[in-house]
């Protein structure tokens, strides 16, 4: 469905009370940042379920910023359940 | 055992304070702070019970966040809508600190029905940090938390949904308990988002925390989701622990402005020293996008939750007699409703379309309960708890009150899990506080405080160094 302001105020209106202009827009702004969510559902699911590991890394001594963490334990892979 | 209860306790067993010099130097500092906007409904009762010497929080005084329902006593949610709304009935966590005979004093600033992170949205107006008055509190539980910086109270109770007890502890320099799902009932405490919903406890120490919630954890008819831990919270169980396994996000320490990682690295490296260790863990990326999902939860838990509100049988009424029912409500709730609480409702309802639930709301619940999964898998390396600095950089100003913090989203994801975490004062930067959250497996409450009051207890003894 197209979204645009007008549906933007039909729609507080069925939830009775009425927005103005500016709150229509920010209203419009967060709604158009959720499009993305389907394709965020796709990769986060298909990362979890294809057994894909989550590492503790053990490679930070490469890390200059954060040097108190040279010598920081290595902790073994492990994989998300299903 | 720093801890405030235990003081006042001791100092009204030997009768070097009164519970009515409690109340009445309360209520001073109250008066020199009002600018702070802190209270809705001031209470500071002259009537008080007797001491009773065997239980530590007999008038101790405390306030409430207020969407915590009091009967014959205002309980607005900070909403224009509710602002004179007497309940009539009390919420279930009152009611027990009501047997406790402690003493509230106080009915607190909220952001209107908790949808709010700056401390903004309140009816009564902004509320402010009392550690720098051009700075915002953070939210939704503002006045709880700037009521327990000054010591108005003792400790709050309020309402964690996203991380509004935890962010503004970090901004004012406090402690923040959000215990897991269900330890502490949710009976009479206007909902923000069910599903994500948490009653918790700001206080100056992690031991006053304890206390509090040892008094609160009970299984409550009235509230299905409630229960009694196994492994209760005990105030006697309260100790540090020798070795503890902290795990720490990559990606969050390369978002820290470079002031606050240095101070960060600093406690790593003290943790380290005294015999603690610290795993780095990558994180998926996707968590990244945890932001989105909670505005899908909650915007849509929230406009369902807010639905009732009519202005019909309570609450505000603003129509005209010759108004048809429809144009009665239309204006109640345009009148009685805020900015931010609209803005949410609609997009509430925006997502909820039938033609789009599948997508959007199964959608993001399927993704919760993967973080659910993944959060799980991290502590099976033996892991303790996971720490991270609370907020991203500068608390920011009241007139960019939202600059950017990617770790209110990482804070939530304690709400999607029912874990309990833990928000404990750090440093000063800037004469500002700042502090670092520690989080655990659900239903591990007590280690959950006993690695708090570990850090808690190590910060104090460099501090006295």
């Amino acid at each position: 469905m197209e979204i645009d302001k007008k549906y933007i105020h039909q729609l507080a209106n069925s939830l009775y009370f009425a927005l103005n202009d500016e709150q229509s827009s920010k209203v419009m702004e967060i709604i158009i940042g959720f499009q993305e969510i389907n394709s965020i559902k796709t990769d986060f699911i298909s990362q979890i379920t294809n057994n894909k590991t989550i590492i503790l890394r053990d490679d930070v001594a490469n890390h200059t910023n954060l040097d108190v963490l040279k010598n920081t334990t290595i902790i073994n892979e492990f994989v998300v359940s299903k | 055992m720093k801890s405030n209860i235990l003081d006042i306790h001791n100092k009204l067993k030997t009768k070097e304070i009164s519970p009515i010099d409690l109340v009445n130097n309360a209520k001073s500092i109250w008066i020199k702070n009002k600018s702070l906007n802190s209270i809705i409904t001031p209470i500071f009762p002259t009537n008080l019970p007797q001491f009773d010497k065997d239980n530590l929080l007999s008038c101790i005084l405390y306030s409430l966040k207020d969407n915590i329902c009091t009967k014959n006593i205002l309980t607005t949610g900070g909403s224009k809508f509710l602002s004179t709304y007497m309940p009539p009935y009390d919420a279930t966590c009152y009611e027990l600190l009501q047997k406790a005979k402690a003493t509230l004093i106080s009915k607190d600033s909220l952001d209107e029905f908790g949808l709010g992170g700056v401390g903004h949205y309140c009816f009564t107006g902004i509320v402010k940090n009392p550690c720098d008055p051009t700075k915002i509190t953070g939210g939704s539980s503002s006045g709880s938390a700037v009521n327990v910086k000054l010591k108005i109270s003792t400790f709050a109770l309020a309402t964690d949904t996203g991380d509004s007890i935890r962010r503004p502890a970090s901004l004012v320099g406090i402690v923040g308990y959000k215990p897991s799902y269900g330890v502490i009932s949710r009976y009479g405490v206007y909902p923000y988002a069910p599903s994500l919903d948490h009653v918790g406890i700001l206080a100056n120490y992690v031991a006053d925390c304890c206390i509090v919630a040892s008094y609160l954890n009970k299984k409550d008819p009235k509230d299905m989701t409630s229960l009694e831990l196994t492994n209760s919270i005990n105030l006697q169980k309260l100790q540090t622990k020798n070795k503890i396994k902290f795990i720490v996000f990559e990606k969050l320490l390369s978002l820290l402005d470079p002031q606050y990682l240095n101070e960060f690295n600093k406690l790593l490296n003290l943790l380290r020293k005294n015999g603690h260790e610290i795993c780095l863990c990558k994180d998926p990326a996707p968590i990244n996008e945890i932001n989105k999902i909670y505005k899908i939860l909650s915007y849509m838990e929230a406009y369902s939750c807010y639905s009732c509100l009519t202005g019909l049988n309570y609450g505000l009424n603003v129509s005209d007699v010759k108004d048809n029912y429809e144009q009665t409500i239309l204006k109640n709730r345009s009148a009685g409703f805020g900015n931010e609480s609209k803005k949410r409702f609609t997009i509430g309802a925006y997502l909820t379309r039938p033609e789009k639930f599948i997508d959007n709301v199964q959608g993001a619940y399927a993704i919760k309960n993967k973080i659910i999964a993944w959060e799980n898998a991290l502590y099976q390396n033996n892991s303790d708890c996971i720490l991270m600095p609370t907020v991203q950089g500068p608390t920011p100003s009241h007139q960019q009150p939202f600059a950017k913090n990617n770790y209110d989203d990482w804070l939530t994801i304690a709400n999607f899990t029912g874990s309990p975490s833990i928000t404990i004062p750090f440093t000063n930067i800037n004469k500002m506080p700042y502090g670092i959250t520690i989080t655990t497996k659900k239903y591990n409450d007590m280690d959950c405080l006993n690695y708090a009051y570990t850090v808690e207890e190590l910060l104090q003894r460099v501090k006295n160094e």
